[in-house]
């Protein structure tokens, strides 16, 4: 059961995800205009353990659920691997 | 993981600019560009400007999963009409305009990073002009530069303050309109917009 207060802050260039003091960021790659949608880039579940800092390293489907919520409706979710490819839906699920 | 690498920082001389025209020497710097001709907002400017994110944002995530991170840095632009000098460009007609996109890059990105870029972003049904995207390498050296805080409109009175100071120093322009852009025309009022506005001079 989630029970962190937190913040989310969505900046033209990047997504904060912040409980109190401590804070995540995550790149959002703007579009050419505003009825474009953005591209929001999220670690797969391997590269979050590398990525994030402990509080956060069990917490990659409540963190993204909590993103979810707060970010454009349109915005597309991109996972990034070592050759950008095709989304892995089964990486952005939080189910 | 190490620190992000910032241009805007590292570069900071680059930038910090008053209101007031002042003479900077700028560094020599590596951009991803992408070129075309038309009113600025208009469909083919946002669509190219979309395409240049596409390749930036890719390149820059590829290095992130590599461990090494940087920042994405501000959108600017070079602007000119049928001269390509100085600002006479303004009194065209705005769809007559030539423009360049730029986003400074880190030295360390190379032409096979874009490359492999644009390969991956049309195999994900990108738009072909992806592929029109460049690296480039821009060395102005010395410049006349102030902070225009205000709408875009207005840049006129900003550049004949330019343009005099340059003259009072002694100096003439001989470069491209350079703007680089600090806020978000999508999120901030125009009276509050503030835009770098750099004209290359010469003794």
């Amino acid at each position: 059961m989630p029970s962190h207060d937190y913040d989310v802050h969505v900046s033209f260039k990047y997504i904060r995800y912040s409980e109190g003091e401590r804070h995540i960021e995550f790149d959002r790659e703007p579009s050419g205009d505003a009825a474009t949608p953005a591209i929001i880039w999220f670690p797969s579940p391997k590269r979050w353990r590398e990525e994030v800092p402990d509080w956060a390293q069990e917490r990659r489907k409540e963190i993204l659920a909590r993103l979810r919520a707060h970010v454009p409706p349109g915005d597309e979710w991109q996972v990034y691997y070592a050759v950008v490819d095709a989304v892995r839906d089964d990486d952005l699920r939080t189910d | 993981m190490p620190a992000k690498l910032d241009l805007y920082r590292t570069f900071a001389a680059d930038y910090v600019t008053p209101r007031q025209p002042v003479l900077v020497r700028t560094h020599r710097a590596q951009y991803l560009a992408i070129s075309g001709r038309g009113e600025p907002g208009g469909k083919k400017f946002v669509a190219r400007l979309g395409c240049l994110y596409n390749v930036a944002f890719t390149i820059k995530m590829a290095r992130k999963f590599a461990g090494r991170d940087y920042a994405v840095s501000k959108l600017e632009g070079l602007w000119w009409g049928r001269r390509k000098e100085g600002s006479s460009f303004m009194l065209e007609p705005r769809e007559r305009w030539r423009w360049e996109l730029l986003i400074r890059t880190p030295d360390f990105i190379t032409e096979r990073e874009r490359q492999s870029a644009v390969a991956g972003l049309l195999a994900r049904d990108k738009p072909p002009a992806v592929g029109d995207v460049r690296l480039r390498r821009l060395s102005e050296g010395e410049c006349v530069q102030l902070l225009h805080v205000g709408p875009y409109s207005d840049e006129s009175e900003s550049i004949e303050r330019m343009e005099a100071f340059a003259r009072a120093e002694g100096r003439t322009v001989h470069g491209v309109h350079h703007e680089i852009y600090l806020s978000d025309p999508r999120r901030v009022a125009a009276a509050r917009l503030r835009t770098i506005l750099r004209l290359p001079v010469r003794r």
